[in-house]
């Protein structure tokens, strides 16, 4: 669907609805890779190719789905440090998670979250986030990882 | 020791002439001998010693008296020459010991400047239990405690009067019997117009009672603030006992949605292979019984299966999410502010305009005075009030919804000293066993009306308890339900309320349209 190959990044600690996401991004025909990773430890090191990510070959477009409650790094924190560094800031992150405390979700769109999604998920809300995420990073003019 | 000229010559004459007198008459008792004469002339000179001695003392004592007594027999000589010429002083002296005598509920008495009793009245009998002749004379340590009278406190006692004229305490006493009385002591130093020290005055009085009064008093006070401690602290501990709990739901329910998003996603994932199972069964040639009895299977016992897995899981999920909404009402942050009340009733009004067409209902705002309390919390009591009246109206008749305030709440026939909001409709009602049940958690009194998890009200009386505010109901079964609460509204917005409600009390217009700018709240018909 883009020019530039966009790879989903989806951060859960959680088997099934990683399954879940991935099967409803599949059955809209979204068939960008997608790269689960069990935390916000491995989300940032995939996102900054070191620890075991470090010897993997730049992906094109990141897009990042990021569960908050996780282990070792939770969600907010990856978004954090995400936007708080320019080489990775205008990477699109969407939350997906249970949590839907007006609190949290304030926070996560002052941290520069682009979409906060509430589990249980509304697939087709979700994955038409992902469409226009993908869209915008065609139009927008962002870094490719291969540029 | 000074003396005229004059008054040492008439002794000495006065001494010549005694002694004379005594050798004339020895001649004349004893003429013939001289022993006799030689003795009369001893006796002379030893009278004469005599009488020289006795006229020296009383001109010594007529000395003394000169010198100091002079004013007293002054004041007497006046005294009696003032009382022969008005004739009532005396009599008015009589008068007054009578008086100090009669009094009986004061102990009356006079001490000597060493502490000494020297006058008794009735009330000093009465209070400390002495006859009068028992006690004339004693020492007035006696009236004190033992401990005090080794202390040494009557003496220091006399001694401040002494000094400053005059001494004033409560303390304890002892009566004859030897039991305490508290009582209130006024001491006096009584002193003569030179300034000496003529004795003490001193007034007793028995005010055991207004002691033991004020004690009693002193404890239920202090009782009373241990008390009021005690709920404070009890209470401080529920509020925290409440936030612990609320925590606890929270995280718990918070908890429960992740394994819940599984059961909701992967039923849904069952739901949608049977839809692809299906269509292979059915484009796929196969004998016919097999292709029958895979169909039943997957649209019966399958379909049925996940129908009702679904609809358990959404059960659930709306417990869960009722759950985290009344224990984020316990958790969340309110501001004191300000609040347009007719503002927000409205906005509410408005939002809900859609329902209220739809139950072809009537929604009355009245006026109504601006509050303090939380905006957001607030909005949502008003909201949760008025969809449950919209909720719970009576099909047979056109419903009828009505936001007000009453200046003077009356709760169960006890005055509320505040005004109070309410939102009041027609609809069914709820009857009196249910009225106290319907504030608690998944209570719900007309299940099969309308769905919902029976949390609406609870979660507005947590609101409202963390603004410290009461909420109640008044209902009649078959006639509709008021609820009232009594969220304050500010000094100065009171007195405008009640000037404007005046105002609308001449102009039936006004109660009509509470929300003047939109024609949305008066919904439906």
């Amino acid at each position: 669907m883009v020019a530039e190959p966009l790879v989903i990044v989806l951060a859960e600690d959680d088997e099934g609805h990683a399954s879940l996401v991935q099967r409803n991004l599949k059955r809209a025909g979204i068939a960008n890779h997608i790269v689960h990773v069990q935390d916000g430890r491995q989300a940032l090191d995939y996102v900054r190719r070191q620890g075991e990510f470090s010897a993997r070959p730049p992906a094109g477009f990141l897009l990042l789905v990021l569960d908050i409650n996780m282990p070792r790094v939770d969600g907010v924190e990856v978004l954090r440090q995400v936007k708080d560094d320019e080489k990775t800031a205008k990477i699109p992150v969407i939350m997906l998670t249970t949590t839907d405390d007006p609190r949290e979700v304030e926070r996560c769109y002052e941290l520069g979250c682009s979409v906060y999604i509430t589990k249980p998920v509304e697939y087709d809300a979700f994955v038409e986030a992902v469409r226009r995420l993908g869209l915008l990073l065609q139009v927008v003019e962002v870094p490719s990882e291969n540029r | 020791m000074e003396e005229s000229g004059d008054a040492t010559r008439w002794r000495f004459v006065a001494c010549g002439v005694s002694a004379a007198c005594i050798v004339v008459v020895a001649r004349i008792a004893a003429p013939t001998t001289d022993l006799a004469f030689a003795l009369a002339a001893v006796s002379a000179v030893v009278c004469a010693i005599a009488a020289w001695r006795l006229l020296n003392q009383v001109h010594t004592d007529r000395q003394r008296s000169v010198g100091s007594d002079e004013p007293y027999q002054q004041r007497d000589r006046e005294r009696a020459e003032s009382g022969r010429s008005a004739g009532a002083e005396p009599e008015n002296g009589r008068y007054y010991e009578l008086l100090v005598d009669g009094v009986r509920d004061y102990a009356i008495l006079m001490l000597d400047n060493d502490g000494h009793v020297t006058s008794w009245n009735a009330g000093a009998e009465r209070i400390k239990g002495y006859q009068r002749d028992e006690i004339i004379g004693q020492h007035f340590s006696c009236f004190y405690p033992e401990e005090e009278r080794r202390s040494g406190r009557p003496e220091r006692e006399l001694e401040i009067a002494q000094t400053k004229g005059r001494f004033e305490e409560e303390g304890w006493r002892v009566r004859r019997d030897g039991s305490r009385f508290w009582a209130n002591v006024i001491v006096s130093a009584m002193r003569d117009e030179a300034g000496t020290l003529r004795g003490f005055s001193k007034i007793t009085r028995d005010i055991s009672e207004r002691k033991s009064a004020a004690d009693q008093i002193g404890r239920l006070n202090a009782d009373l603030k241990l008390q009021v401690a005690q709920l404070a602290a009890a209470n401080r501990e529920l509020e925290q006992k409440n936030r612990e709990n609320e925590m606890f739901v929270y995280s718990v329910s918070h908890d429960l949605r992740s394994p819940l998003v599984n059961l909701q996603g992967f039923s849904n994932e069952l739901t949608l292979v049977c839809q692809d199972l299906r269509e292979i069964l059915v484009e796929n040639p196969l004998p016919s019984d097999v292709q029958t009895r895979a169909l039943a299977l997957i649209d019966d016992d399958m379909g049925e299966s996940t129908q009702f897995m679904q609809s358990a899981v959404m059960r659930l999920s709306n417990i869960i999410d009722a759950l985290l909404r009344l224990s984020r009402v316990g958790r969340v942050d309110y501001r004191r502010q300000e609040l347009d009340v007719q503002g927000i009733v409205c906005r509410v009004v408005e939002s809900l305009a859609t329902t209220i067409t739809e139950k072809n209902a009537r929604v009355m705002v009245r006026d109504l005075p601006p509050a303090v309390g939380d905006a957001t919390a607030i909005e949502q009591v008003f909201a949760n009030l008025l969809s449950n009246s919209l909720k719970y109206l009576d099909p047979e008749r056109p419903g009828v919804i009505e936001v007000g305030y009453v200046p003077e709440a009356v709760v169960g026939g006890e005055p509320l000293d505040t005004g109070a909001f309410y939102v009041r409709d027609n609809g069914l009602g709820i009857a009196e066993d249910y009225q106290s049940k319907i504030f608690q958690p998944f209570q719900r009194v007309h299940t099969g009306v309308a769905p919902g998890e029976g949390m609406g009200l609870a979660i507005i009386r947590r609101i409202l308890e963390r603004h410290g505010v009461q909420i109640w109901v008044e209902s009649a079964p078959g006639e509709g339900a008021a609820f009232f609460f009594a969220l304050p509204t500010s000094a100065a917005s009171a007195t405008e309320y009640r000037r404007t409600e005046q105002m609308s009390a001449t102009d039936e217009r006004s109660q009509e349209n509470g929300c003047r700018t939109t024609s949305h709240c008066v919904g439906g018909r």
